[in-house]
């Protein structure tokens, strides 16, 4: 498909003249300019030439330079003529179609709608502000305005590639990001703990010992109802466990809350551990708790694999008996060549003027800005992949 | 159409402040016209445009970073342009790579900032990219200023001022520049000249949807409901959207009521969050209901043959009742004298995301983190 330009044409097209010119100085300033290695004197012949070339004041077609800075003093008027001879013809902007565009990919196989069902996502022209480039991420990409690739894939592809799994009810719209090992939205506190719990996933798992397992003092209320709602929501604990079950998954939970609150390793994390956060916003647990706790349990929910192990830890010894198979399976992720933890991209989608079905405007890897309806079957996302290259990132699939 | 029109700005009229301008968009999505000085605005649009609404929103939130951009030079913003020349002067510090990835985040918390406290907080406030730091020598009635600006390593001093007390100075006049930061201060300068910088205008969207026409419905219904819906919803946000639905209950199949919604308006429904705002309009018809106990308070809607009908009519309408209703909404009885109708009526009202936020720790994440 033919890259869509990112403004109305604004082109300034060179009316033709012809004009005779025959004269021994501009054989001579054309050789000289062939010659010429120092860009100042090229400067100076490239003037004194289209002085000699310029149009006289009877010679229709005439008009100002585009590019008068590029010569000493000042510039006559300039026609076609003169442009054909001028030193920095290759350079000039005049006529040309200069215009940002986007290129789209089709992710997957995915077959390109029309044309014209794809430019509806990129028709502004009632736009008040001409200057506000017709590009449909403005004010959700950085590079919104300029070239680059955005990337088309059917809806159902899309969502197979990035699937959710275990998360709560909770709107996604502030969900920040997606991690695609465990399938799940990141949230702007996920997005805190990972970029410190990143920086050191060297560090061996024998440190965690230092994790006060031991019966710690009186958990807050609010810390307890967190708790209860998120063992219970993700299959932690069922209705049926005993009820010291639950109270040594309160005594885990409170380790590891007071692990990341002590712990040398996460003290980037203290100013927002103290910090208050808006359920639903921050998080996306349906209720408040303290910043530690949150934190404590999205990683055990982001990382099961040091849920098992930290929970075989502690669990070792004790009478009860904690079913692991309650913790979902981290899937392998080949982060060769791919990022594991996603952007959540903005989307336009297309969808035909029959919809059958209600689609859901927030997905776990997208949040779609903007809908067109079209004459097709299939309903579609447009991405602005936010400087991933999708095409690489769905290559390496997760095994 | 202009009826309709005439009739919501009249009402509107009545319900926001004598400085607000208000505006009724049914083509185009995306229209987004300037704010004149301390003016705000309501554009009226109907419910169909409520899929663009995040896209209108940011459109017309960043579009003054685009209004000096010639559309055939450069496709730098004036943001981009001031943080190139801090980076080139971190560069020379700290290397290529270093400048680069400041850039970057600096970009991205500049456009969060922008999206939620308008250019203004990239110069003030907790978040903004320049302070000034003031000392006051008392006995000479000077004020000695630093203007400083956050760098990789921190806020450094890029320009000092010394003003009297009382002088009228505007916030970046009168700067003796360090010769090393004058393009960086010239740079500020035009991000801090944009038009649009104020943010004491608020936008509010207001998409409509009548399932007939709204001189049908009783005027002090429409009347209640819009005044509801303005004073509830984000008053104090800079940007809001609102949605509102009228819809007739138990349609005698009269024509001209709609008996489905529209693909668009369907998905439209998906923007609302939060708690809903539902008014019960009983009729002449069900008030005189001898079969039934009349309704008099929202109690009674609970259960009763209106709501039984109600709750019918929004589902072949294509409402998906447990999406919009996911919060507990808040429910309210009109009972309309003057110009009471015999068919009832609901009002459905909810805010809609903007695709703007400023109440997380992280305000806007939209980046790339391993």
């Amino acid at each position: 498909m033919e890259p869509i330009p990112l403004s109305d044409p604004y082109l300034n097209f060179i009316e033709p003249t012809f004009r005779k010119i025959k004269s021994e100085k501009i054989s001579f300033l054309l050789y000289s300019l062939l010659a010429e290695e120092s860009s100042v004197k090229y400067r100076s012949i490239a003037t004194e030439l289209l002085q000699t070339i310029a149009p006289s004041e009877k010679d229709s077609g005439r008009f100002d330079c585009v590019h008068p800075e590029w010569f000493d003093g000042h510039l006559e008027l300039v026609d076609s003529t003169s442009c054909n001879f001028c030193a920095y013809s290759h350079y000039c902007t005049m006529g040309r179609d200069a215009r940002e565009r986007v290129e789209i990919i089709a992710l997957e196989n995915t077959v390109f709608p029309p044309r014209n069902a794809l430019l509806k996502c990129f028709d502004f022209s009632d736009e008040a502000d001409e200057h506000v480039p017709n590009d449909p991420f403005v004010g959700f990409s950085h590079s919104a305005g300029k070239s680059r690739r955005l990337y088309l894939i059917e809806f159902e592809k899309f969502n197979d590639k990035f699937p959710s799994e275990n998360y709560f009810d909770t709107e996604l719209q502030y969900a920040v990001g997606y991690d695609r090992c465990s399938s799940q939205p990141l949230w702007p506190i996920d997005q805190l703990f990972l970029e410190e719990y990143e920086k050191q996933n060297k560090i061996s798992l024998i440190e965690f010992e230092e994790i006060p397992f031991t019966k710690l003092s009186r958990m807050k209320e609010i810390d307890s109802d967190l708790l209860d709602a998120v063992t219970l929501k993700n299959g932690w604990i069922v209705e049926e466990d005993p009820p010291d079950l639950r109270d040594e998954m309160h005594c885990f939970f409170q380790g590891i809350a007071e692990f990341i609150q002590s712990n040398e390793h996460f003290q980037g994390l203290r100013s927002k551990g103290w910090a208050s956060m808006s359920p639903g916003v921050e998080h996306p647990y349906p209720i408040g708790g303290s910043g530690f706790m949150v934190m404590a349990l999205r990683w055990m929910q982001l990382k099961p694999d040091d849920f098992r192990r930290l929970l075989v830890e502690r669990f070792a010894g004790l009478h009860s008996n904690f079913d692991l198979t309650r913790i979902s399976t981290r899937k392998q992720f080949s982060s060769k060549g791919s990022t594991k933890y996603l952007p959540r991209v903005p989307a336009n989608v297309l969808v035909p003027f029959e919809l059958s079905v209600n689609i859901p405007l927030e997905l776990p890897a997208a949040r779609i800005i903007d809908v067109h309806e079209y004459d097709g079957n299939e309903v579609l996302l447009l991405i602005d992949g936010l400087g991933l290259d999708f095409q690489e990132e769905l290559r390496n699939e997760l095994k | 159409m202009n009826s309709n029109k005439d009739v919501i700005f009249s009402i509107l009229e009545g319900c926001v402040k004598p400085s607000t301008e208000l505006i009724y968009c049914t083509e185009s999505r995306y229209a987004a016209y300037p704010i004149p000085v301390g003016k705000s605005m309501v554009a009226v649009r109907p419910l169909s445009h409520l899929v663009s609404l995040p896209l209108q929103t940011r459109r017309r939130i960043h579009s003054p970073l685009y209004s000096d951009q010639a559309r055939d030079y450069s496709a730098d913003t004036p943001l981009q342009n001031m943080l190139k020349a801090a980076k080139n002067i971190i560069k020379n510090k700290f290397g290529e790579e270093r400048s680069i990835r400041w850039m970057d985040r600096k970009y991205d918390q500049a456009n969060s900032i922008v999206t939620s406290d308008g250019i203004l907080g990239l110069f003030h406030g907790m978040h903004s990219l320049v302070k000034i730091d003031e000392d006051s020598n008392r006995a000479a009635f000077e004020i000695e200023a630093e203007l400083q600006f956050d760098f990789f390593d921190g806020f450094h001093t890029i320009a000092k001022r010394s003003t009297k007390f009382g002088d009228d100075v505007e916030y970046l006049d009168q700067w003796q520049v360090d010769s090393q930061y004058e393009e960086l201060f010239d740079r500020l300068k035009r991000l801090y000249e944009l038009p649009h910088s104020s943010k004491l205008h608020t936008w509010t969207d207001l998409f409509l949807w009548t399932d007939q026409d709204y001189s049908t419905f009783p005027i002090s219904l429409v009347t209640k409901a819009v005044h509801d819906a303005i004073s509830s919803f984000g008053r104090l946000k800079p940007n809001r959207g609102i949605a509102l639905m009228f819809i007739t209950i138990s349609p005698d199949g009269s024509k001209g009521i709609k008996e489905t919604m529209a693909s668009l308006e369907k998905i439209s429904i998906q923007r609302c969050q939060g708690p809903a705002r539902i008014i019960w309009a009983p009729g002449l018809n069900q008030r005189q209901s001898s079969s039934q106990h009349p309704i008099s308070s929202v109690d009674e809607i609970i259960d009763s043959k209106m709501e039984k009908h109600a709750l019918q009519r929004l589902e072949s309408l294509g409402f998906r009742l447990p999406q919009l209703f996911s919060h507990e909404p808040n429910e309210m009885l009109h009972i309309g004298h003057q110009d009471a109708t015999k068919d009832s009526f609901i009002v459905i009202s909810s805010e809609c995301w903007t695709g703007t936020w400023s109440g997380s720790l992280e305000i806007e994440g939209e980046h790339l983190m391993s």
